[in-house]
């Protein structure tokens, strides 16, 4: 009798592996190239990958040698869209948004999963071995290449290697301080002693604006680091606790109108739309080469909700992503969401980002030196 | 003995974080160790009080004390020790066939091979699993985890 | 004001108002039913279906939703110990233990109409303070919250007070184990083993489910009988649900205060919902005549976490309202549903929609009473639950356990981490331990750390002498004496007896 229990167990087993490996296969069964050679080694040796990446981009996989065209392969098939982040954050918004209309694109079914961990560097590492152009990522760059390139050791992916198929939205970023305090240009500004600033992570975003700011107007500048996000911040700055922050054109607006926070500086290329009368970041004074070359690699790290593809994708699929991507962005029910949701969107090339991750990939030893000071990493490491 | 085991485990464990935190700048140090030295000293306390009670036992009982079973009512340790491995099998199915068949079948074993009837053991494995691929798949389109197993497969596939 | 209140109540005879509360409370409570998932997943799901939709209809769905999720996570918390979200960790302390005593019914009772009355008291502040709100917020700052998790602390060494040394190591290692990955004050990891995953650091729910749910599995498999052992008991269940409700009006003034506790710790955003249910059931536990009963299935101990769980809610929507800066991170999901449907919440809506605001507030109210009275038509049946066999109850259990773990983040490895820690907190079990200063530890020592941080940078150690800060500090020593006090008598009565 015992025997007969064993035996049921081993089949029953058996039986549930066969049929996972069935279902999990049937949806990937896609006629696949292998990758190159040298895309291949870009897992094992993510630093090595990384030096190798800043000089060469890996060429993209040739198309596959079957007369089946990229519209023909998604039609019908499940595409995993992987968020870097937990569920309900802009990152996370941005996927389900986009999701219906790019299914009617491709023709296929889009599954968007969550795969938080280390701002998408968890999701990075795991899919870095998917070729067949079935999973889409998004995640926030900012995290994953400031890794790659300050702590080459640590990044087990190569963001350079990931097909950048496009930016979603971009998020303009702000510079305020308090609508009481009386400051309304950068000379008030200057003139304000013991300026503390709000703000969350040290080496974060909003830590670098901050820094930007206190290099360009050579003020120091005390970062209060610790705060739960944008939220506190804000209140913070209301509250007198501290007398200015970094948020997002989108959390302020509100604050903005009633006169509780005031905009200062536009740590943007252009003004921004709905503050015509804030100066950007490259107004404010006349920069030095060097001052010029820090802020642009500074504002690249926030190039908003970009939208990529797996390492050695054949060319023909990425292309197809591509082009689906920005007619998805055409949605005119997608436009009006992301619209009240705060963040329209704004369309960027994928080659956009590849070019600066390139640039990050390869930046000059000095550059690298004041730009890490920037970004606060002298703290750690 | 169970109770000096935990305790000096824990003791390592805590013991080896606050050595951990002293390459840290003080602000990421200062409130870790502030909690880890207490806690260190605490345990070290209690391990020397339980190897005390350890001593006193073993000089009214002799040396039988150290196999003293934990619990002196309730069901015999064989019952504990069963539960915990079948707690182990658990991880291990849900970790290698994934969420959904992970589940279903470590339902259906457990009740079959503790007396259930067939009819019971299926009836409820089955409902659980249609349960959660109802409201987890198909309702709120999650992804649920496919397990080591699948995963490994769809890569030898992938070659 | 008044006048406002009347004409916003008047929303409620439109029909598809009504209709569109009703379908947000079912929604909310299979939601909280469902391991896992809570009102945080439930408003991002749900938010696509309002867009486009008018003001009024949108914003009571969801919020019905949110008002309702909480109490359909107590029940799963009570009858199978595991909490639907991470605002019903609390009441777990005591609810599963009431089940164990074959309480069941009684225990869902005090959930029912303790979150009911909560989520009024909390419904009628928001209304009471929309004017003047602004100073009380204002009033929250790092310092002062730093202050209020201090005095967290303290109820987390009264929670401790059977066998001090032992509660004090609880407490120490749930305080250890909240220092666990990425510290936003210096952005260094600590103690991630150069594992990705502990970057993020310990999770609430895995740690609750480990040490709570794991070791009664274990001790289910191992008795295999059933959760309630008392043959007869289910007769009663039915009354046992109005006895559970009289409770709550037998215990009315610790009721109260912790509703205030809930509503203060909802307006100051960045604590976090949890908090307020542990802090309460410190409170309660220390103001109790019968502190011994705590983790044993003590009435009190169910219903100070339940009433400060649904107060608060109230609290956190008048920070959202009032600044437009949400007090929790649901309310953030419904800043975004107000941004959706075209309103910016700020001190510009209060003029402009005082209206929807007012009516937000008896929506939040009405959501909670109709959701208990819902409970309350099912709860009966819901109790047979309790009555299946250990063979098929305990694999369900894991089965909601490893859901319930999963679906929050959608994370295998925080399965993978309940085993981890139940095998802790089936050591604490086994061997004594008190299991719930492990929590509180847990829950306050991130938020001790990071605002004595932000304090100590902004101020100085000047910032000990902040205002309200100052009359934090007097309450956290009257605590202390209090409990002092107390200790003297019952060890004078002990020597007496």
């Amino acid at each position: 009798m015992k025997r007969l229990w064993n035996l049921c167990l081993v089949v029953l087993v058996a039986l549930a592996v066969v049929l996972t490996a069935c279902g999990q296969a049937a949806s990937t069964s896609a006629p696949t190239s292998p990758p190159p050679a040298g895309q291949a080694t870009a897992a094992p040796a993510p630093s090595k990958a990384a030096t190798a990446a800043a000089t060469e981009k890996p060429a993209a996989t040739p198309a596959p040698k079957s007369k089946e065209s990229a519209a023909d392969f998604y039609k019908g098939k499940t595409v995993e869209l992987w968020v870097g982040n937990s569920p309900g954050g802009g990152q996370d918004t941005w996927a389900r948004m986009v999701a219906r209309p790019l299914e009617k694109q491709l023709g296929a079914r889009i599954i968007v999963r969550n795969e938080g961990g280390s701002s998408g560097q968890v999701a990075l590492t795991q899919l870095r071995n998917k070729a067949d152009g079935l999973s889409l990522i998004t995640v926030v760059p900012r995290g994953p290449i400031l890794t790659q390139v300050f702590d080459p050791d640590k990044a087990k992916y190569d963001m350079n290697a990931y097909n950048w198929l496009g930016v979603m939205s971009m998020i303009p970023q702000l510079l305020v301080v308090n609508g009481k305090s009386g400051i309304k240009t950068v000379d008030d500004f200057s003139k304000t002693p013991d300026v503390k600033w709000a703000l969350d992570t040290p080496e974060s975003g909003k830590a670098m604006r901050a820094r930007t700011l206190a290099l360009v107007l050579n003020k120091e500048i005390k970062l209060i680091s610790g705060y739960n996000g944008t939220s506190s911040e804000l209140l913070a700055v209301m509250r007198g606790e501290v007398q200015g922050a970094s948020p997002p054109v989108s959390a302020s607006m509100a604050l903005i109108n009633s006169g509780d926070i005031f905009p200062l500086v536009a740590m943007e290329k252009k003004r921004v739309p709905e503050l015509p009368n804030t100066p950007t970041i490259y107004e404010i004074k006349t920069l030095s080469p060097l001052e010029k070359e820090l802020i642009d690699l500074a504002l690249g790290t926030e190039v908003g909700r970009p939208l990529a593809t797996t390492p050695g994708v054949p060319q023909d699929r990425v292309d197809f992503l591509k082009t689906s991507l920005k007619n998805a962005l055409q949605d005119k029910e997608l436009i009006d969401r992301a619209t009240t949701y705060g963040e329209p969107p704004r369309w960027a090339p994928g080659e956009d980002i590849q070019t600066w991750v390139k640039t990050m990939l390869s930046m000059p030893p000095q550059t690298k030196a004041k730009f890490s000071e920037l970004l606060g990493m002298k703290t750690a490491k | 003995m169970p109770a000096l085991i935990f305790t000096l485990c824990l003791l390592v464990f805590f013991g080896l974080l606050a050595f951990m935190a002293r390459g840290f700048p003080w602000e990421a140090k200062f409130f870790p160790w502030l909690v880890l030295f207490p806690l260190v000293g605490m345990l070290a306390w209690q391990s020397v009080k339980e190897i005390r009670k350890l001593r006193k036992k073993g000089e009214k009982q002799g040396t039988e004390a150290k196999f003293a079973v934990v619990r002196e009512e309730g069901p015999a340790r064989h019952k504990y020790m069963a539960a915990i491995v079948w707690m182990l099998i658990f991880v291990a199915m849900v970790y290698f066939l994934g969420l959904m068949v992970g589940l279903g079948l470590f339902t259906f074993l457990y009740i079959k091979l503790n007396g259930g009837k067939w009819l019971e053991a299926i009836g409820v494995a089955a409902g659980i699993t249609v349960f959660f691929y109802v409201a987890f798949v198909r309702l709120l389109e999650m992804y649920l985890y496919s397990g080591a197993v699948a995963e490994w497969l769809q890569g030898l596939i992938q070659g | 004001m008044v006048e406002a209140l009347f004409q916003a109540l008047g929303n409620i005879a439109n029909l598809e108002v009504l209709a569109v509360m009703v379908i947000g409370v079912v929604v909310g409570l299979i939601f909280g039913i469902l391991p896992g998932i809570g009102g945080m997943s439930a408003l991002a799901i749900f938010m696509s279906f309002v867009w486009g939709k008018d003001p009024v209809l949108a914003l009571t769905f969801l919020l019905a939703i949110l008002a309702a999720t909480s109490q359909g996570g107590s029940v799963t918390t009570i009858l199978l110990n595991v909490p639907g979200d991470s605002t019903n960790a609390a009441t777990l302390l005591d609810g599963y233990p009431m089940g164990k005593k074959g309480q069941a019914g009684r225990a869902l009772g005090i959930v029912l109409a303790g979150s009911a009355l909560g989520g009024l008291f909390g419904g009628i502040v928001l209304l009471a303070l929309l004017p003047v709100m602004r100073p009380v917020v204002m009033a929250f700052g790092s310092s002062e919250t730093f202050m209020m998790v201090v005095l967290g602390l303290v109820f987390m060494a009264i929670i401790a007070k059977e066998s001090l040394m032992k509660g004090f190591i609880a407490g120490a290692i749930g305080l250890s184990l909240a220092f666990f990955g990425l510290q936003s004050n210096t952005a260094i990891s600590r103690f991630d083993f150069g594992q990705l995953y502990l970057e993020d650091g310990v999770q609430l729910i895995p740690l609750t489910l480990g040490i709570f749910a794991i070791p009664e599995v274990v001790d289910m498999m191992a008795r295999g009988d059933s959760l309630t052992q008392k043959a007869g008991v289910f007769a009663v269940q039915g009354k046992q649900v109005i006895e559970g409700v009289k409770d709550v009006f037998r215990h009315f003034f610790l009721f109260l205060r912790c509703s205030v506790i809930g509503t203060v710790v909802g307006i100051i955003p960045g604590i976090g919902a949890h908090t307020a249910t542990f802090m309460a059931y410190g409170h309660a536990k220390q103001t109790s005549k019968h502190p011994e009963e705590f983790g044993q299935g003590s009435i009190e101990g169910v219903l100070a976490p339940e009433s400060a769980s649904n107060a608060k809610e109230g609290g956190a929507l008048l920070t959202t309202l009032g600044f437009g800066i949400p007090g929790s991170s649901a309310m953030a999901l419904l800043l975004g549903a107000f941004i959706v449907v075209g309103i910016q919440p700020g001190p510009k809506m209060l003029e402009e929609h005082l209206g929807l605001a007012v009516w937000l507030g008896w929506t939040l109210i009405i959501a909670n009473v109709g959701s208990s009275i819902l409970l309350l038509f099912t709860a009966k049946q819901m109790v047979r639950m309790t009555f299946l066999k250990a063979r098929i109850l305990a694999p369900i259990i894991l089965v909601f356990v490893a859901i319930g773990a999963y679906a929050s983040r959608e994370n295998i490895l925080d399965v993978l981490m309940v085993f981890i820690f139940g095998a802790l907190g089936y050591g604490a079990k086994v061997l004594d331990y008190p299991r719930a200063p492990i929590m509180l530890g847990f829950v306050l020592g991130a938020l001790a750390e990071k605002y004595f941080l932000i304090s100590t940078q902004a101020f100085g150690a000047a910032f000990l002498l902040r205002p309200v800060t100052l009359v934090i500090l007097v309450l956290i020593l009257f605590t202390v004496a209090f409990d002092l006090r107390n200790r003297e008598i019952q060890k004078r009565k002990g020597m007496v007896a």
